[in-house]
């Protein structure tokens, strides 16, 4: 290693040293709802600002609040066991946040440094950089150090500030205040962040405010909630379409300006409603009305669709397969239990079949297959579990993303030390005659083998002892003949 | 004692101080078979610089599929090519303000806030065979103002910095 490289390698870890050190030492992560390990959930994390020390019971409850409004909103709603929320509580040195818009600034000394009015917007509440303080360290720089720290597999995170006037922005992480009215917002953002959903309003700054918002030229959005495809059949959305839906479902008679007739469908109808991706015309919304248009409305069909599978892209409906090791022997006599556990959305379960070989079976317990090995027959044997989810929320799952399967391989394996030689002394002798003559024609119980098949004494294996079985242990016993030419094989068919 | 001596006195001293009060999370060289890497990017139009990075202690989630939903795509490759990681996001370089409009409740608004440089982040696993992170902005045709399918334009490499560090 050469001197320069020797001196750049070590500034490397400096680098990496104090990159991570700024906030060592800081910030304190509360746990609000586990409902699994972070590896098989969706981890969302909310962080303080503008709360002083005194504060943090109040941040808690402000955090638990903020995120409440995803148990009551479709299709979050549905899915609340499928994510981890936590909480990482980092004192500031005053509350609130700035504002610089009234004619006297109220500045706050806050640990992120958030404010309102960013970018000539009141509503806008951002943290550094922005064009108040654009040095990325004091704001999301500070962010990363905390997520890094705490939840380093976080899935979407929220900065809460502690500041009842109504405001937020969305981003690599919404930033919100504390009003009422913010989980609204917040949700849009998510909708944006975690589902990849577009905004379905047809302007930038306000119906009749834009100049250059006319009509959307480009290509197919990629977004799953808008379209430019007016042929019913290569609508991204199609199959939630009615046939008696017309389509385009509205047409805006002036791309000058937003459309501004009413619904002319029944509420929640899905079709192509012309105007949304920031454009009067060109581009379609699946409803007329949906969150990601206005705030104060449900989720339309199409983008809840999405977000379950956005779950999905996320995490399995399989939590876990018991046994982990994919392949596992027992003997015939024994019995194989088979296990997964899967996630249980709150108000449907997931359906679960079995497959042995590729033939279905049906367990008493959905979850749990108890399966003997003589069922299975000696060999070896896949055992297919396969969990769905077949929540009406998702219409069309073309990766199938709502679907998983554990799948095992086990041997079945069977052992006849004793078959034609009952009494199990090595050979075939008169006391394996007699023995098998007394089960045969004197009512003897027939001796079983705990890993074969067949009993001892049923040398033909036509599943009971009789003469026939009598004389073949005679003919091996006496006569000469080979057990392998005289005997069935137990372990086969 | 002139100033340069000064400033490489206190940059020594710094260094020495960070590495003896380290965070526990930074793992040192050998030590990246497992973990998450925050890798700290600086962007401009037409590159990318690794700023800084961070080792923490954890396993990131292998999406179930990929998910191709931004505008800046990035790979993290093997010596021999191969794609260990990937992900996208949007660009930085473009900011989305969106809000409520304060005259009437529920309507949203946007503004678009361009910068010329912008800072991001992002995680892969600190896995030992990476070599280097490749940076790719995606432009569609709608925003490359012709008819064409999407195209994948290189914006620059980075070194993995635990491998330099290993080196």
């Amino acid at each position: 290693m050469s001197t320069r490289r020797h001196i750049g390698a070590v500034c490397g870890l400096c680098l990496a040293a104090m990159t991570a050190s700024a906030a060592r030492a800081e910030g304190t992560l509360h746990t609000l709802r586990v409902n699994g390990p972070n590896s098989l959930r969706i981890n969302i994390v909310v962080l303080s600002e503008g709360y002083v020390a005194a504060e943090e019971a109040q941040f808690l409850a402000d955090a638990t609040n903020a995120l409440a409004s995803f148990d009551v909103t479709s299709p979050w709603d549905e899915y609340q066991s499928y994510f981890n929320e936590y909480a990482i509580f980092v004192a500031s040195n005053e509350s609130g946040s700035d504002h610089h818009s009234g004619e006297v600034p109220i500045l706050r000394d806050t640990y992120f440094n958030s404010t309102y009015d960013s970018y000539g917007v009141p509503r806008a509440l951002t943290i550094p950089p922005n064009d108040w303080d654009p040095e990325w360290s004091h704001g999301d720089g500070k962010v990363y150090t905390l997520l890094a720290e705490h939840v380093p597999d976080y899935d979407l995170a929220l900065v809460l500030v502690n500041d009842p006037t109504y405001g937020g922005t969305g981003g690599a992480f919404a930033v919100v205040s504390v009003h009422p009215a913010v989980p609204e917002i917040v949700m849009h953002e998510f909708g944006h962040a975690y589902a990849g959903l577009g905004d379905e309003y047809e302007y930038w700054q306000g119906c009749g405010l834009d100049a250059d918002q006319d009509r959307y030229e480009g290509d197919e959005p990629p977004e799953p909630n808008l379209t430019i495809e007016t042929n019913r059949a290569l609508v991204k959305w199609t199959w939630l379409i009615l046939g008696s839906t017309p389509l385009p479902t509205t047409t805006n008679a002036n791309c000058a300006i937003c459309d501004p007739q009413p619904n002319p469908m029944p509420a929640g109808t899905v079709g192509l409603y012309e105007g949304g991706y920031y454009y009067h015309c060109g581009a379609y919304r699946p409803v007329y009305s949906c969150k990601m248009r206005w705030l104060g409305v449900d989720f339309c069909p199409v983008c809840r669709e999405a977000i379950v599978r956005s779950h999905y892209e996320r995490v399995s409906p399989i939590d876990s397969m018991i046994p982990v090791t994919p392949s596992d022997t027992i003997g015939l006599s024994e019995a194989e239990t088979l296990r997964v556990v899967t996630k249980t959305p709150m108000t449907h379960a997931l359906r679960i079949a079995w497959y042995t070989d590729g033939s279905p079976f049906t367990p008493p317990i959905p979850a749990t297959a108890i399966i003997p090995g003589s069922a299975l027959g000696a060999g070896t044997h896949t055992v297919k579990c396969v969990v769905d989810d077949t929540t009406g929320l998702v219409r069309n799952d073309p990766g199938a993303l709502l679907r998983d399967s554990a799948m095992w391989s086990v041997s079945v394996q069977c052992t006849c030390p004793c078959h034609g030689d009952p009494l199990c002394d090595g050979m075939a002798n008169i006391q394996d005659v007699v023995k098998t003559v007394e089960v045969a024609f004197r009512g003897i119980a027939p001796v079983a083998d705990p890993a074969c098949p067949k009993q001892r004494t049923d040398v033909s294996c036509d599943g009971v002892t009789t003469v026939i079985d009598v004389v073949k242990v005679v003919n091996v016993a006496f006569r000469g003949a080979h057990p392998a030419t005289e005997y069935c094989d137990p372990c086969g068919p | 004692m002139d100033i340069t001596k000064r400033l490489r006195a206190a940059i020594l001293a710094a260094a020495l101080t960070a590495l003896i009060l380290g965070p526990s999370t930074v793992q040192s060289e050998n030590k990246t078979s497992g973990g998450i890497a925050f890798l700290t990017v600086l962007l401009t139009h037409d590159s990318v610089q690794l700023t800084g990075w961070t080792i923490t202690k954890g396993t990131l989630r292998q999406p179930r599929t990929p998910t191709d939903r931004g505008n800046l795509e990035y790979e993290a490759l093997s010596l021999s090519g191969d794609v260990v990681w990937k992900g996208s996001l949007s660009d930085p370089l473009v900011r989305r303000l969106e809000y409520e409009d304060p005259d009437n409740p529920g309507q949203l608004k946007a503004k678009i806030i361009k910068a010329d440089t912008a800072r991001f982040v992002v995680r892969i696993p600190a896995d030992a065979v990476i070599d280097r992170i490749t940076f790719y902005r995606v432009e569609r045709r709608s925003e490359a103002g012709e008819k064409s399918a999407a195209v994948r334009r290189l914006l620059g490499s980075v070194s993995c910095p635990w491998r330099e560090v290993k080196k």
